[in-house]
């Protein structure tokens, strides 16, 4: 119980004089994940708004297999990307790997599928008519679309955020990627895995808190989004 | 009136093998009021969305504007035309903002869509909803703001989906008000769906009744909602007295009932229909050049300003009167003359 305790003391005495290192590794999570998370919606929002859009044959099956991949286990992200960025791989030439940019690649592939998935959903969401409208309005098909996603910019932020909370809680793909190397790569995660280990728990502790931290800000941003949602359906 | 605007062929419309519209023809002229009536689901929506090209039929072809639609053309085509839907959209921003949509689709400058905007505004007598975030209006100002929307981008051919279907009588109104207008105003070729064949009545210069997916039948209100083709038309169309009969000795006649001279070379079975309110109701008996008949009360009951009277009278006939006026009161039991003009019954062969 005392190294309990002691742990937390010395925890919230970590945060609260600013350690440098804690600062900086809090700081690079955030940089990697919210690097992610921009790449991630720049590339999936469209994705998912094409998806809808447009009738094809396969798309219920695309859009299964895309909500089969929000539940993408992160280590096999992980040796995918590693694979890929490792000397040998095809992006070998690069010299990504143990790199944050590998990071934030693994990241994107882990929470792309999830904000592809709340895109489609949240554009279905609309009612039929308003595509209809837009289409009969004579819009071109970016023109409707740019039109359907902001009409449903609070289900799709919400989907961002939510991604955003899974890139900085998750663990396997960061450390086969980026290799947690201390000033280079190491993460939240990462580090708190390392230092459990070496029962160091009084830094694992305090690296916690604010993950936890982050995790309570994101779910309340999502609460809030899907507040604004929700009254926008109802009128 | 003059040319075609647009003209239909062989279009056709199936969902994974369910056919929702059957191969249909039609023919519209420029500046007409066309209104299709038809029961819900009789695919009157889907033939809208496919005029509109909005939605591509699984076959047949089009040509709007004396052009056929293609995959080149459409884009084009479609620009000139416009359609307001039954359930009414409008955008999560200001009215004005929502007016504007189609324009700024059309990348007309900033300045002109402002100008275009306003005006039509003050021309419908919105335009203290400008400023007003659209989702704050009524349905029937929702509506209205739907309507301007597409009246700013002066279609020439304007599809109307139920568009009062969801509205209170006095929007109903003052919508339909806003349709005669644009159509008298710009000569706007206006093609309404409606289930209320009443407003198809108000409307429209021609009917079109739709069932099954397809047209049953084409013609003036007079002729649709007098001389239906089919007792399943002719029951759509509100008439209450359908009575299947035969022809006996020059006369129609249905249980002991004689209710006209054969009109033309009709003989065998066939279907009688007499519109509720061409009949004549009476307690002391009918005169003048009418057919009547006695029967007997069964039932009466009020309808708005109208009294309708079941009476047994061999057939069993619907009645409807004039509630006021008469003051008089149906008792069940009661003996009563019902009488009508030959002329205004309408019979067919039955074919069933």
């Amino acid at each position: 119980m005392g190294e309990i305790s002691d742990g937390f003391i010395e925890a919230v005495t970590l945060i609260v004089t600013l350690n440098p290192e804690i600062l900086e590794i809090a700081g690079r999570s955030l940089y990697v994940s919210v690097a992610a998370t921009l790449v991630a919606a720049l590339v999936a929002i469209p994705l998912g708004a094409l998806i809808y859009y447009y009738d094809f044959r396969g798309k219920r099956a695309v859009i299964n297999i895309v909500q089969t991949l929000y539940a993408l286990p992160t280590v096999i992200v992980g040796l995918l990307v590693y694979l890929l960025v490792s000397y040998s791989g095809p992006l070998g030439s690069l010299n990504l790997l143990y790199t944050t940019n590998a990071m934030i690649i693994a990241q994107v592939i882990l929470v792309s599928p999830l904000i592809i998935g709340f895109t489609v959903a949240g554009l279905t969401g609309l009612d039929k008519e308003m595509k209809y409208t837009t289409l009969a309005l004579n819009a071109r098909a970016y023109r409707a679309l740019l039109t359907l996603v902001r009409e449903a910019k609070f289900a799709i932020l919400s989907a961002v955020v939510l991604a955003f909370g899974r890139a900085i809680a998750e663990v396997g793909a960061v450390m086969m990627v980026g290799g947690n190397i201390r000033h280079f790569t190491r993460t939240l995660t990462t580090a708190i895995t390392l230092n459990t280990s070496m029962g160091d728990f009084a830094m694992s502790i305090a690296l916690g808190i604010i993950l936890l931290t982050i995790a309570l800000i994101v779910n309340l941003g999502v609460n809030v989004l899907q507040h604004y949602n929700g009254r926008v359906k109802d009128e | 009136m003059s040319e075609d605007i647009l003209t239909v062929r062989g279009l056709a419309k199936s969902y994974s093998k369910k056919e929702v519209v059957r191969p249909l023809d039609l023919s519209v002229k420029k500046g007409e009021i066309l209104a299709i009536i038809g029961p819900s689901g009789a695919g009157k929506s889907t033939l809208m969305r496919m005029m509109d090209t909005i939605e591509p039929p699984s076959q047949g072809e089009m040509c709007i504007f004396g052009e056929p639609v293609t995959k080149h053309s459409v884009h084009r085509i479609r620009g000139r035309m416009g359609m307001l839907f039954q359930k009414t959209v409008l955008f999560d921003r200001t009215v004005a903002e929502n007016v504007e949509l189609g324009l700024s689709y059309r990348h007309l400058p900033k300045i002109e869509r402002g100008e275009r905007v306003a005006a039509i505004l003050e021309h419908m007598g919105l335009s203290r909803f400008a400023e007003r975030g659209a989702r704050t209006l009524s349905g029937g100002e929702g509506q209205r703001i739907s309507f301007a929307r597409v009246l700013v981008t002066r279609p020439e051919i304007l599809f109307l989906d139920e568009p009062t279907a969801n509205l209170d009588p006095v929007s109903t109104r003052i919508l339909e008000e806003m349709i005669i207008r644009e159509n008298r105003e710009n000569k706007t070729t206006i093609i309404i769906n409606t289930h209320d064949q009443a407003q198809g009545q108000r409307l429209a210069d021609r009917i079109a009744v739709m069932m099954d997916g397809t047209f049953v039948q084409i013609g003036s209100a007079d002729e649709v909602f007098y001389h239906p083709i089919s007792g399943k038309v002719a029951k759509f169309v509100g008439i209450q007295n359908i009575f299947t009969g035969h022809v006996r000795d020059g006369e129609v006649v249905s249980s002991q009932v004689s209710f006209c001279q054969v009109p033309g070379s009709l003989a065998g079975n066939v279907q009688i229909m007499l519109r509720a309110e061409d009949i004549a109701l009476s307690k002391t008996g009918i005169t003048g050049d009418r057919r009547s008949v006695s029967g007997v009360v069964i039932s009466s009951a009020r309808s708005g300003a109208f009294l309708e009277v079941s009476v047994n009278a061999g057939c069993l006939f619907t009645v409807i009167v004039p509630f006021r006026q008469t003051g008089d009161v149906y008792a069940p039991g009661e003996r009563v003359w019902i009488g009508w003009r030959s002329d205004v019954v309408h019979v067919i062969p039955d074919t069933s």
